[in-house]
This record gives C-alpha cells, structure tokens and sequence, in this order.
C-alpha cells in the first residue's frame, strides 16, 4: 500500500465519517417533523427495510373546519397539522435546489463542507423511521440507507459498510421516542408562520390544492429543514394543502439572504409529504453486521414497528 | 450515406444542375465542416467532463453510476442510428435539407444539455409527476436531461459526417474529391480523437480560473462558466453554421435518389440496437436503485436476458424484412464477400476495444484522485484527457503506416499485426494497473493498445472498398464503421453492468470474509479497502477483456485476404476514406 494510496483511503475514510455525523442531523430533523402516536404491531418485512401498501381506511380526524372557515388561511393550516400530528405514518421528501445548504452546528466537521441534498424518509409512529439520505461531502454525492428503532440504529452505504447494514449507533444518545417527545416539530415550526394568506385554489402535478403563503423566521422553521436553518432572517414559505383531505402535501421555504454574487439563486427547500397512513413497516435488518459489543442486544431490538390505519 | 442498395448506382443518378464554382465550393466546405468538427468533439469529451457532471449535479456516485454511463451509451446509440439512417434520406430528401435539419437538431441538443438544470428538468420531473406519479430526485431528473439532450445531439451529429460526404460529392466533380472527403475525414478524426482532451482542459481551466471567470462574465448576466459552457459554446456555433451553410449550400446540384425510405427496416435496426444496449445494461442502476445491492439479497443475471433475446428477434424480423424488401435499408447480399463479412466483424470488436480503453483509463484516474473535491476532480478530468492522447493519437497516427504495410504484407497480417499488439498493450495494462500506477506507464501501455488498433483502420478499410462491387463500395464501407461504433456502444453498457457487478460482488465477498469482533470503525476502514480494491479489479478485468477481444478478433482477421499491391487497386476517391476508416458513398452521386 503505498503512501498515496493510504491517504486516500485516509481521507475518504475521514470524509464520510463526518457525513455520517452530519447525516445525523437530517435523521433528527426527519423525525422531528412527526409527532407522537401509539403503535400497532404487525408482521415484520424480511427484507430489513420499509415496505408499504396503499392507505385502507382514513382517520376520523377532527378537522375539516367548518366550510365557512375554508377560505381562512390559519383555519387550514391548523388543519393541516392537526392532521399530521395524528398521522400513524408518513413519508417526505426533502430536497434542497439554488445556493448549498451547508450543514453546521452540533457535528465537527474540519474544513470540509458537508452540503444536504436530499432525504427520503418514512416514518412510523412512535419511534421509528427509515430514511434514504444524500449529501455531498467535498464535492461528491453519497448515500446512506438509515434505520432507527426505539434504542436501535443501523446504518448503511456502499464504502462505508460495504453496503451491508452495520448494528451501530449512528449518534449517541439519539432516540426517536424523546425527539417525538420533545414537543418540537412540525407543529410548532407551522404555528411560527405570520403574514399567513390563502392565494387561492391552485393545481399542483395535478392535485388540487389551497396556496398559502407566510413568512417566518429561519429558526422557527428549522425543523422542517432537518435542522440546517440556522439563520434568524426571515424565510419566506408557500404551502400546498389538498382541497380534499386537507393534508400539507408540500411546503416551500426560500431563504433570500443566501443569494451571494456566486450564488444568484436563493437556498430552496421542497419538502414534499405524502403517503398519510399508509401502512409502513419498518424492520431491523435481518442479515447486519453486528459488532461484539452488540451480540447480546435488548428485548426491544427485533420489535417491528408498523403503522395501520 | 446509407446503409442501402436503394442508393442508386451513380451513372443513374440525375444531375440536378451545374456545380459551384471553385471558391463558392471551399467556402461550402469550410462551413459545413465546423458542425462535423463540433460533433465528432462531443462524441468523446464526456468521457473527460463526466465526474464533473456528476460533482456539479450531486449524483450519487454509490448508486447511479450505471444512469450516469447512458451519457456515453446514449450518444453512441443515437450516433449509430442516425449515420445509418440519414444518408439514405439524404439521398431521398435532398443533401442540404436534411443537413440543415441535422444541425438545427444537434443545436436543440446542445442547447437542451447546457440548460438542463432549468427547463428540461422542470419538463421531467412534472412528466414523472403527473404521468408516473412518481417523487423522483431532482438531480436524476437533471441526469436524465443530460442523458436525453445527448441523444438528441447525436441523432443531428451522427449524420454530419455522411451526409458531409455526400455533399462533397455533389459539390466536387471527381478528380476534385479525394482533398476534400480527406478533409472532412482528418476534421472527424481530429475532432474525436481531441474530444476528451478538450474537455478535461476546459473543466481544470473553468475551475481554476471559477473566480475570475465569474467577475468577467457578471457584468453581461452570464454566471460563471463550467462543464455546461462547452454546451453552450455549440448553440451560437450552431445558429452561424445553421445561416451560413444554409445560404452556402443554395444551388448545391443534388442528384434525387430513387426507391423509396425503408421505414420498417429502419425501426426494426434501431429497436433492435436499441434492445441489445438495454439488455446489455440491463441490471445496472437505470432506476436509480443501487446497483451494489446484492447483499440485501436481490438476485437476476448481470444482463436482462430478456431484452437480449428480444433483440436478437428483431433482428431476426430485420434480416427477414430486408430479404424482401423492394428497397432495403442494408443489403444483405454485401456479406457475400468474405472481405467484407470479416472486416466487419473484425471493426465490431476493434470498437469494442477501443471503447474499453477509453473507459478504463478516466475510471482509474478518477479513483485513485487525492481527494473527492472539485479541484481534484478537474485535475482529473485533465488527466484522463492527456491519458487518453496517448491512445487516441497513436491511433490516429498508425493508420498512416497500417495503409503502407497493408500494400506490402496484406491486409490479413496487417490487421494481425496489429491486434496482437492491441492485445498486448491491453493485457499488460490489465495486469500492472493498481491505484499507484505511474502515468508514464499507463501511457506507454495505452499507446502500444492505440498504434496495435490503428495498424487495423487501413487494411480493414480497404479490403472492404476493394472486395466490393463497385456501386456498393460506399455502402459496404460505411457498414463497417457502423459496426464499429456497435462494438463501442456494446462495450460500454455491457462492460459498464459488469464492472458495476464485480465490485458489489468483490465487496460482498470481502465483507462476508470479515473476521469476527470487529468494532465500527475498523468494519468501516475494511470495508473502504474492499470498495477500492473492487474498483481496481474491476478496471483490470475490463482491460483483459479488451485484450480478450483483440484475440477473438484475429478469428475473422484470419478470412481476410488480398492486398492494395498496386495503384490501380483502389481508386483514389476511394483510398483515402478508406484509409481514414470513413465511408466512401459520397462519391457515388456524380461519378
């Protein structure tokens, strides 16, 4: 192994290290855009990742309001959240397009940018969540396939683990349960939302929709950015809401103080939900790799967690 | 330019009108010839600029790899389809029509990829809404454009180089055409022999100069350049060419061909290329799935069977079509001659090779980079591209000694000769090739690869021209670079799901022989080495394929015979496309 080729085995080695820490951050932000609601169980998948069949009977929620209230933007929109609140399972996406979204915060880093790009996630109700998530680190795009139930997390990726799933805490002291528990969230990023108004009835891919738009300050609504707003100036949002079921299905925040004179377009997030209740299940990989100190794992590691209407 | 016993033989041929005078011809020449020059440039510089598209993008380099290889299977497919289509309905449609339709589509392609991220994505990803009810990632959205737009680009470019010939016919009377037609051969090979090269030095010259570019360009709302501006470069180049050709080529006599356009022939060839590039391609990551998973347990064979077999049917329905029809896109009666049968064998797996060498050597450089970051990555990309001279010009360069020995010693010996030295070039490199490799070295080997392929280009040229009838040297001699741009096509998408197979495999394999007790980290630092070790592996199983083939072509080389002994052999309208491995048709209008 000559010199060269150990420091690039070094500095890969090194580079998704820290993804893996700052990947850690969009799990988080993952689960914190979904509340708390008591399981069921079901029968686990044997492939150790989500599967999904489509919804098979609607939940009584509490809203709509009453139709005089439909044309009242704040009426909708706690609609809208109620409904995500009560949700059993839910799946989003996240996507990031104009100037990077550079992850900063709790992770160290070193000089090395990590830049977000995407997270597919599902998660179900209470604690447990499996997401698809890239980023670039240095200027190259990996992913990484996570799942986490209750105390367990397992991790994946093509260089890292061999794309075989490794038994290992991806953070320490991460728990999905506390993090739905927090009363952060969703709930409280949507209620920061001022200057709310209600732009009309629009089509959105062919989904008929109720257009709101608001402003709001960077850090209130971090959380439906997994974490990666750190700025306190002001983020303008448009958020889609079916005419229908008065589901959210995508909100849009636009970050116009990241314009720069190399980056003309401003940060835009499109996190997308969609999938309310359908049925999830969210299984511990049956064939991971699992480190010695993990041979003897607690009870709750071969729960399956499943959401059903 | 086509593949077609419907070109009529030229003594039929109608004269349309009076040639151009002599400076009205070589200022119709020039013009037509920078659109060739653009397109044969953009048929290799994406093997150079491709990391970068993929940096810039956010493609996942972990599982979308096979996607991001349709960049260059795409383009050879349609380049493939369009050389052999065009001509023929350039015989049909008129030289300047169907050349100026040509271009204004390779524009469109142009203008198509170095806008991707705006409209085209917008289009895709509401198709992929609306249409499939799909969430897809915008990047691969994005990567799709790119891969779509190259199509369209190669659909317009692939007929530059026929359709020019065929125009040089028209234009010139005979005695004047060997000059010109070796012109618009030399600009072809020149083109794509610097394709790669041209782009790794512009990605590291935007990259290096990002900044002030930038500054510069600001001032006119133009952001700042990278890989999308060697797109951009083709659209204003386009439109001149597009007026100018237009205005230049008025008057231009064309001889109307007769018959009429096999359009089921056409559809079942292009299916059938088509069918065998997916097959071949079939269980890489086309859907965005990860392309590693076979440790989640999915299973399949490396190719989609399928698609293999329903390409070899309608190929089969082609061959049968063509038998009976009054005006068939290929006559089949070409492979009669044994010349012909073997060198177009022989170019098939020429292609193969030549492709192998030209993915293999961006593929190492670009693994065993210092670093993943975007200089790195651009100093890669230049690289590659002066890694990729030291095949491409030796290539070039050996066809001139490849004609001198096919007089002296056969075309069989030559085009023997010369893929023994392929073969060794290739088997060496795929022997000695590891992370810290010296670019000397990979260089020496690529060059003996490169002078063992070019020794082949004249003798396998000409022995076509010579062995046919005198009314089909253009067809038969076309075909065989149409085969050859087959075998280039075959080898990326099916040498493309191989690598990608070996080294989830070799990963698999050295992940399961982990030793028990290992902790995180060192599961992690084990399994880097693996992934690494895979690639390399991989890259030398492809460069002993290349060598593989080599030997397998020396089989039909074996069937060739005869040699260019005496002037008289070979025309010299003749000769020289021959010996630049192009076409020769273009000289059958007005003989």
């Amino acid at each position: 192994m000559t010199t060269m080729t150990r420091l690039t085995m070094l500095n890969l080695r090194l580079t998704f290290r820290r993804l893996s820490g700052a990947l850690l951050l969009v799990l988080i932000g993952t689960v914190l855009l979904t509340p708390r609601v008591p399981s069921q169980a079901a029968p686990s998948a044997d492939d150790g990742t989500a599967t999904s069949t489509p919804t098979v009977s609607p939940t009584p929620y509490t809203c709509p309001p009453p139709a005089a209230s439909l044309t009242d933007p704040k009426a909708l929109l706690d609609c809208a959240t109620q409904i995500i609140q009560q949700s059993k399972a839910l799946k989003i996406k996240l996507q990031v397009s104009g100037a990077p979204a550079i992850v900063t915060g709790a992770v160290s880093m070193g000089s090395i940018p990590i830049q977000f790009l995407t997270a597919d996630g599902e998660y179900v109700a209470p604690d447990a969540v499996y997401a698809t998530v890239k980023a670039k680190l240095a200027g190259i795009a990996g992913q990484v396939d996570v799942i986490a139930i209750g105390d367990d997390q397992w991790y994946r990726n093509a260089i890292l683990t061999g794309n075989k799933y490794l038994k290992a805490t991806f953070s320490p002291g991460f728990k999905p349960a506390n993090l739905i528990s927090s009363g952060q969230g969703i709930q409280s990023a949507l209620q920061s939302v001022s200057n709310l108004t209600l732009v009309g009835k629009e089509n959105l891919f062919g989904q008929d929709v109720y257009h709101l738009t608001g402003i709001a300050d960077g850090v209130k609504v971090t959380s439906l950015t997994v974490g990666l707003i750190v700025s306190k100036a002001s983020v303008n949002l448009d958020i889609y809401i079916d005419t229908t079921t008065l589901q959210a299905v995508e909100i849009v925040i636009v970050q116009p103080e990241t314009v720069t004179t190399t980056e003309p377009d401003p940060t835009r997030w499109d996190l997308e939900l969609f999938d309310y209740d359908v049925l999830v299940t969210v299984t511990p990989p049956p064939d991971a790799l699992i480190p010695p100190t993990l041979t003897n794992p607690p009870a709750a590691t071969a729960d399956t967690v499943t959401a059903t209407p | 330019m086509s593949v077609s016993a419907a070109s009529a033989p030229p003594s039929a041929l109608p004269i349309a009108g009076p040639l151009l005078s002599p400076g009205r011809r070589r200022l119709a020449l020039i013009l037509i010839l920078l659109p060739v020059f653009v397109g044969a440039l953009d048929l290799t510089i994406v093997s150079a600029i491709l990391p970068e598209v993929l940096v810039k993008l956010g493609v996942s380099i972990d599982t979308n790899l096979g996607l991001a290889a349709w960049a260059v299977t795409g383009y050879l497919l349609a380049y493939t389809v369009s050389m052999t289509l065009m001509g023929r309905l350039s015989d049909l449609a008129g030289r300047r029509t169907v050349y100026l339709i040509c271009l204004a589509i390779f524009v469109a392609g142009s203008w198509w990829v170095a806008s991707c991220e705006a409209y085209p994505t917008t289009l895709l990803v509401t198709i992929a809404r609306q249409v499939f009810h799909q969430r897809p990632d915008t990047s691969l959205m994005t990567l799709l454009a790119v891969i779509i737009g190259r199509v369209i680009q190669a659909l317009g470019a692939g007929a530059m180089v026929p359709v020019s010939l065929a125009l040089v016919g028209d234009m010139f009377p005979p005695g004047e055409r060997s000059q010109p037609v070796g012109v618009v051969g030399a600009i072809d090979t020149v083109g794509w022999v610097l394709g790669h090269l041209y782009g790794g030095v512009m990605v590291r010259f935007f990259n290096d100069h990002s900044v002030a570019l930038a500054g510069l360009l600001a001032p006119f709302g133009l952001p700042a350049p990278d890989w999308r501006t060697l797109f951009w470069i083709n659209v204003p180049l386009g439109l001149i060419a597009l007026v100018a050709t237009g205005w230049a080529l008025r008057g231009v006599p064309h001889p109307k061909g007769h018959g009429g356009f096999d359009v089921l022939g056409a559809l079942l060839l292009s299916g059938s290329l088509i069918a065998l590039t997916l097959g071949f391609g079939g269980n890489t990551d086309i859907s965005g799935t990860t392309s590693f998973d076979t440790t989640t347990g999915s299973s399949g064979s490396l190719f989609n069977i399928p698609l293999l077999i329903g390409a070899v049917v309608v190929f089969a329905l082609f061959i049968l079509w063509e038998l009976r029809s009054r005006s068939p896109l290929l006559d089949l009666r070409l492979f009669r001659k044994r010349n012909v049968s073997a060198a177009s064998l022989t170019n098939l797996l020429v292609g193969f090779c030549l492709m192998l060498g030209l993915v293999s050597v961006p593929l190492l450089v670009n693994l065993r980079a210092k670093d993943a970051s975007v200089d790195s990555i651009a100093q890669s990309a230049q690289q590659a591209g002066l890694l990729l001279s030291g095949l491409t010009i030796p290539m070039a360069l050996a066809a001139v000694p490849g004609g001198v020995l096919s007089n002296r010693i056969g075309y069989r010996a030559t085009t023997m000769l010369g893929l023994i030295l392929a073969a060794v070039g290739f088997l060496s490199a795929g022997l000695v090739w590891r992370v810290d490799t010296s670019d000397w070295l990979m260089m020496a080997q690529m060059a003996i690869a490169g002078i063992g392929l070019g020794l082949t280009i004249s003798p396998i040229g000409t022995a076509v021209i010579n062995d046919a009838a005198e009314d089909q040297r253009g067809v038969t001699s076309a075909l065989v670079i149409i085969l050859r741009l087959v075998g280039m096509t075959m080898a990326v998408s099916s040498m493309t799901a191989y690598a990608l197979a070996r080294v989830s495999v070799l990963v698999a394999a050295a992940v399961a022989a982990f030793p028990a007790g290992l902790t995180p980290a060192m599961i992690q630092h084990q399994s880097e080495l693996a992934y690494f070790d895979a690639g390399v592996h991989a890259i030398d199983e492809l460069l002993i394929f290349g060598a593989l083939a080599c030997l397998l072509a020396l089989l039909p080389a074996l069937l060739l015979h005869g040699r260019a002994s005496t002037p008289g052999d070979i025309q010299p309208d003749r000769a020289l496309p021959a010996a630049l491995s192009l076409p020769a048709d273009a000289l059958q209008s007005r003989n």
